[in-house]
């Protein structure tokens, strides 16, 4: 019995009403509008019956326009022989399905990737009837794992140029010549960005030029064209003023290269790109160059690459510029004259130079477990440890003097070493202690040198008074000269009077011995005036030398009944002197007050001798009740002419006077306000003449 | 009749030249007094006999030249030997300039010095003499009239009687007498004594 529009798909469905079919079907026919994803039958062979409009817009083809294809059709042609296997397979009944991702050529000769779920449809003789395709748009995610792909290709060439990089520098590290070291550099970039010749330039601070120091590939007229360059319409010429990259695709369409062109031509290339290097501080060190014989732009990642070697080449330049300036001044170390040391922070050392060792006589080849400490001699040890090098360390340096300690004879060697912090450039952070220092010993021989002058300058300087000196003598040796010969005469005298007066004649005979005696004793005070004594510097204390005057003067003092009175301030600092010359000025001023009161009757003869500090000196004063200087004298008591002492003691001041001023003090006399005068000199504190 | 002993003063700061010199001059017979400086000098009485100073030129305060100066600025005629121990060439011109009877330099010989010493002695005895004699010439100098000074004064210039006579509008026989009067009281012996008379007095 035939039913009307009984559709032979439906024809073997076992269905209830007809409603229920129709439902079905418009569901189906729903689905089958609707879907987002395409839906196509076919006959056996591939021939479209219908397609979905989805799949119409995926191909590009209306459905009438299919109708009259197959699916070969639509397959590119190096996929058709697997299209028909799978088919084949289908209807074979090897499968009942299969998904397979495959490509579609659309009407426009695009390629449509898509992913297919294909399944037969059985007939009635359970042969596949049809074919149901349904069809996946996967264009995006192929492109995606494309890309993909292309990335990590990408990633693996740069991965293996990095490792190219860091086996080159492995290998530069080896070679010392930059020359060399350029041209594997330059190799390296030719090679990454398949250039045909290249080269590197330097750039000469002094000139403001460029010059090729390595080159591969080019003949000799492209050297002595581009040898040397400073202009624009080069490459690198251009790189260099606008200091960055410039490539030139085609020399033969780029403006500015024209006046070069020939040379580019006999040369053999058409492209070139030329990257500027740079010092860590900006400054232009060079420009590395690569040629192309045929037009060409280098891809960006050769770019990237190229940079990271023209960073490597860059620093390699510096390097070799530092190393250059390390290595002279590694010789300005090795070479000084001076003590030159380095030590960790904890102090131990571990490097003197050659001129270092020699001073402190240390031939041991091995510094390590020495520490600053065994180099100082003993008695500074103490001083270092605890004050200077605290010192250091807290304020980056300390200079001063210190005895270092000879390792041979164990003498000590008088230093002047400078200690200072020597720091990481960048971080300031503290590395290692360093000291340089000068031997002192030269320096104090030209001190003791220098007062041995000095010494002979002040006696000469003496004898050179003696102009003044030898009047003065001439007065001090007549008196008493005259004295004895015409004590002499008159001792004949006496003799020759008609009765002799021997009384007078011997009374003048002993005034002759007595006066002679006085005189000599003038002579020898002359003597050790000019004598080239120089003085012994000690350190003294002048209450002490005062005293010991004392117990000297002490039988004067009693013989002539002066009441001696000391007014000696406590603790004063100390002086340096000459002990003996010291205590022969104080002697000679207390006699000299004595004597100065010999004629005092009427009142107390009173002798003070003071010391006091005042402003870094020592004031010392001898004060008589005597007669004191006439007003008139002013400054006369130290003219060596002048002499108010019956004994002719003038000559004594005068040398009193100039020791006190070859100890930097200065002697003076002041009257006082009732009786007498009073001497006063003045010394230098250790202190002061020390610092002064 | 015992002629004053003349006296010698001896000014040096230097005691051992002072003893030394002392005894020197005493054992020739002369009188000595000696002093350490020109101010101690200068204070002291002197004894009114005929004396000369034996100075040094380098004394404290009144140096030697200063003294000089002084005395002689009081009008104190002593005559002065310097002796020094230091060979000053100018200061010795200057000092012999001023009167200076000799300038010995230190160590003197004894005869130089004791020729000086006898040489100033004797000036400083006639000096005296001198003085003496001009006291006395003045003294009776003052004894004259103004008149007798005027016939004086004419007659000293080698005027005669006559001249003098008309020149002061007396008689001649005036003029006499004055002469007579003069010659008595300045105690002339000649006309030409009066004359030197006049001539000292002036």
């Amino acid at each position: 019995m035939m039913r009307p529009n009984q559709d032979p798909v439906s024809d073997s469905a076992p269905s209830g009403s007809i409603d229920v079919r129709r439902e079905a079907e418009e569901r189906w026919r729903a689905v089958y509008e609707n879907s987002a994803i395409g839906i196509a039958v076919t006959d056996v062979s591939g021939g479209f019956l219908s397609v979905n409009p989805v799949l119409q817009r995926m191909l590009g083809y209306t459905e009438a326009e299919l109708r009259r294809l197959s699916l070969l059709d639509l397959t590119p042609t190096e996929d058709r022989e697997a299209t028909r296997s799978r088919t084949a397979e289908l209807m074979d009944g090897r499968r009942t399905e299969y998904h397979v991702e495959r490509r579609y050529v659309r009407k426009d000769g695009a390629v449509l990737w898509v992913n297919t779920s294909v399944s037969a449809v059985p007939g009635s003789d359970r042969m596949p009837a049809m074919l149901v395709k349904i069809v996946e748009d996967i264009t995006e995610r192929k492109r995606a794992e494309v890309e993909l792909l292309a990335l990590r290709d990408q990633l693996a060439t740069e991965l293996l140029a990095m490792t190219r990089l860091h086996e080159l520098s492995t290998r530069l590290l080896g070679i010392t010549e930059l020359h060399p070291l350029l041209e594997e550099v330059l190799r390296a970039i030719i090679a990454l960005q398949n250039a045909d010749f290249g080269n590197v330039q330097l750039f000469n601070a002094k000139t403001g030029a460029l010059e090729i120091v390595a080159q591969l590939g080019f003949q000799r007229e492209f050297l002595d064209y581009f040898g040397t360059v400073r202009e624009e319409g080069a490459a690198c010429g251009r790189a260099s003023v606008r200091r960055e990259r410039i490539i030139i695709e085609d020399v033969e369409t780029d403006p500015a290269f024209a006046p070069h062109r020939r040379i580019a031509a006999n040369a053999g290339f058409r492209a070139v790109q030329s990257t500027p290097l740079f010092s860590r501080t900006g400054e232009p060190l060079g420009m590395i160059s690569t040629h192309f014989r045929r037009p060409h732009r280098p891809l960006v990642h050769e770019l990237r690459l190229t940079d990271l070697y023209a960073r490597q080449a860059a620093e390699m330049i510096e390097g070799k510029a530092n190393e250059a300036e390390q290595r002279k001044l590694a010789t300005l170390v090795e070479a000084s004259f001076d003590f030159i040391s380095l030590a960790s922070l904890e102090g131990e050392v571990f490097f003197i130079n050659p001129a270092g060792r020699r001073m402190v006589g240390f031939n041991g080849a091995e510094l390590r477990g020495t520490h600053m400490l065994d180099y100082v001699a003993e008695e500074d040890r103490e001083r270092i440890e605890r004050q200077v090098l605290p010192t250091v360390l807290r304020d980056g340096r300390w200079e001063g003097e210190a005895r270092f300690r000879h390792f041979a004879t164990g003498a000590p060697i008088p230093m002047l070493p400078h200690i200072f912090l020597m720091r990481e450039p960048a971080s300031e952070r503290p590395l290692a202690l360093a000291t340089i220092s000068r031997d002192m010993t030269e320096r104090k021989h030209a001190e003791e040198a220098m007062r041995r002058a000095q010494g002979e300058l002040a006696h000469v300087t003496r004898v050179m008074s003696m102009g003044e000196l030898t009047t003065s003598i001439a007065h001090e040796v007549t008196q008493p000269l005259t004295a004895m010969v015409t004590n002499g005469y008159a001792a004949l005298r006496w003799l020759d009077r008609e009765v002799p007066d021997v009384g007078e004649a011997r009374a003048a005979v002993e005034r002759i011995i007595a006066v002679g005696n006085r005189a000599s004793d003038v002579i020898s005070r002359v003597r050790a005036f000019a004598k080239k004594a120089v003085p012994n510097k000690a350190t003294l204390d002048i209450n002490e030398v005062i005293r010991e005057v004392l117990s000297l003067a002490q039988p004067e003092v009693l013989a002539r009944r002066v009441w001696l009175r000391m007014e000696l301030s406590q603790s004063l600092p100390p002086v340096t002197g000459d002990r003996v010359q010291l205590q022969q000025v104080v002697l000679n001023l207390m006699m000299n007050g004595i004597e100065a009161m010999r004629a005092v009757t009427d009142r107390p003869r009173d002798l003070v001798v003071k010391s006091r500090l005042r402003n870094e000196e020592i004031l010392v004063a001898i004060q008589d009740s005597g007669i004191g200087f006439p007003p008139e004298t002013g400054g006369q008591p130290f003219d060596a002419f002048f002499t108010t002492k019956p004994e002719g003691m003038g000559l004594g001041l005068t040398i009193s006077r100039r020791i006190i001023e070859a100890h930097g003090g200065r002697l003076w006399a002041t009257p006082n306000a009732e009786h007498g005068a009073s001497v006063h000199f003045s010394l230098p504190t250790e202190e002061r003449a020390r610092h002064g | 009749m015992d002629e004053p002993v003349p006296i010698v003063f001896v000014v040096d700061d230097d005691e051992s030249v002072r003893v030394a010199l002392t005894s020197l001059i005493r054992s020739v017979g002369l009188e000595v007094e000696a002093f350490g400086s020109g101010s101690e000098f200068l204070s002291s009485q002197r004894p009114d006999v005929p004396s000369c100073l034996v100075l040094d030129v380098r004394l404290p305060g009144v140096g030697g030249l200063d003294l000089q100066r002084a005395l002689s600025d009081a009008g104190e005629a002593i005559p002065i030997i310097f002796i020094t121990g230091h060979g000053d060439i100018p200061m010795s011109v200057r000092a012999m300039k001023a009167g200076a009877v000799e300038f010995l330099p230190k160590p003197f010989r004894e005869q130089d010095l004791l020729d000086a010493i006898r040489q100033a002695i004797e000036r400083d005895a006639v000096a005296r003499e001198q003085r003496e004699e001009l006291v006395g010439l003045r003294g009776r100098y003052g004894t004259l009239t103004s008149r007798e000074r005027e016939v004086l004064a004419l007659i000293a210039q080698g005027r005669l009687n006559k001249q003098a006579a008309s020149k002061l509008g007396i008689s001649e026989i005036t003029i006499k007498l004055h002469r007579r009067h003069i010659m008595e009281k300045m105690k002339a012996t000649s006309l030409a004594e009066l004359a030197r008379m006049v001539e000292r007095l002036a």
